[in-house]
């Protein structure tokens, strides 16, 4: 088993780490958005979410519109919400999505990493240009 | 009054670029190490400059070492638009 | 030649302030705000020098530039020990 200092896998691309540290708040948010992934186009009622995350309504919901403000899911009607990123962040969300199935731990201590995600939005804001 | 002001601006000037020189560590991104210096630089310079030449802020030295300081500060936002994404 | 230097320094921290409260505006993240604030504080004291210098010979903005430069610090500080989410 790798003792690498930076993951228990395969290491995570550049781009992924950056999108971590930007776009993914907190682990039960990359919990949700898995929830909704796996029903593309379905509509998935706060409830289910809440259920399966084995957290309460109003967590579920205030991680629903998390997920909602960051255009990963969109409103259903009746309290459901569905996956629906654009093509661009849902390429995104794939390679996260298996960056966390081979590197479970390094996607996760990447989530909870205060210092580089402070790093990284401060070195982030000093490009001059947005696709750099 | 000012020796005051001079002291906890070092001080603030040494604790800030701590926090720069521990996102280096982590990121390694040289980026945060030249922040680090100019903080560092910035800091120190008002402490010894204050004893040699008082607040008198046309001495040469003076300005030329917050020139260097803030030099770093450009040279790092020039570096990090310049080439592709370089992680040493 | 002192006058150019911290005019030139003016205008560094200006260029951080503002990248740092543009990327606050674009992203929301806390620590560009307090950051950004910080740099803009710091422009102010290094155009005080120059004032200092030219325009108010007879009076001294010593304090007035080290107290700026203290809370541009002091901001920068709080936003990188409170700010981590």
């Amino acid at each position: 088993m790798s003792q690498a200092e930076d993951s228990g896998g395969e290491a995570i691309a550049d781009d992924v780490r950056r999108f971590i540290l930007t776009s993914i708040p907190s682990v039960p948010f990359m919990e949700a958005m898995l929830i909704f992934k796996a029903l593309p186009g379905q509509p998935v009622p706060t409830r289910s979410v809440a259920e399966r995350l084995y957290v309460g309504e109003r967590q579920a919901a205030a991680l629903v519109e998390q997920l909602r403000q960051a255009r990963i899911v969109e409103a259903a009607g009746g309290g459901a919400h569905r996956y629906a990123p654009d093509a661009a962040l849902a390429a995104m969300l794939d390679r996260l999505a298996l960056a966390y199935v081979h590197n479970l731990i390094g996607v996760t201590r990447l989530i909870h990493s205060r210092t580089e995600r402070m790093a990284q939005q401060f070195a982030d804001a000093f490009k001059f240009r947005k696709d750099r | 009054m000012n020796e005051m002001l001079i002291g906890a601006i070092a001080a603030a000037s040494i604790a800030a670029g701590l926090f720069f020189f521990r996102f280096w560590r982590t990121t390694r991104d040289r980026f945060f190490l030249l922040f680090a210096l100019s903080f560092w630089i910035e800091g120190v310079n008002r402490v010894v400059l204050y004893e040699l030449a008082g607040l008198d802020d046309d001495a040469p030295v003076y300005f030329l070492i917050r020139l260097l300081a803030y030099g770093l500060i450009l040279v790092a936002v020039i570096d990090k638009n310049r080439g592709p994404r370089r992680r040493e | 030649m002192a006058a150019l230097i911290y005019t030139l320094c003016a205008l560094t921290c200006a260029t951080c302030a503002w990248l740092l409260l543009r990327g606050h505006r674009r992203t929301r993240f806390r620590l560009l705000f307090w950051a950004g604030l910080c740099f803009a504080m710091l422009t102010v004291s290094n155009a005080l020098v120059v004032a200092d210098r030219i325009f108010l010979p007879d009076v001294s903005l010593a304090t007035w530039r080290l107290a700026t430069t203290l809370m541009a610090l002091g901001l920068l500080l709080y936003g990188l020990i409170w700010e981590g989410e």
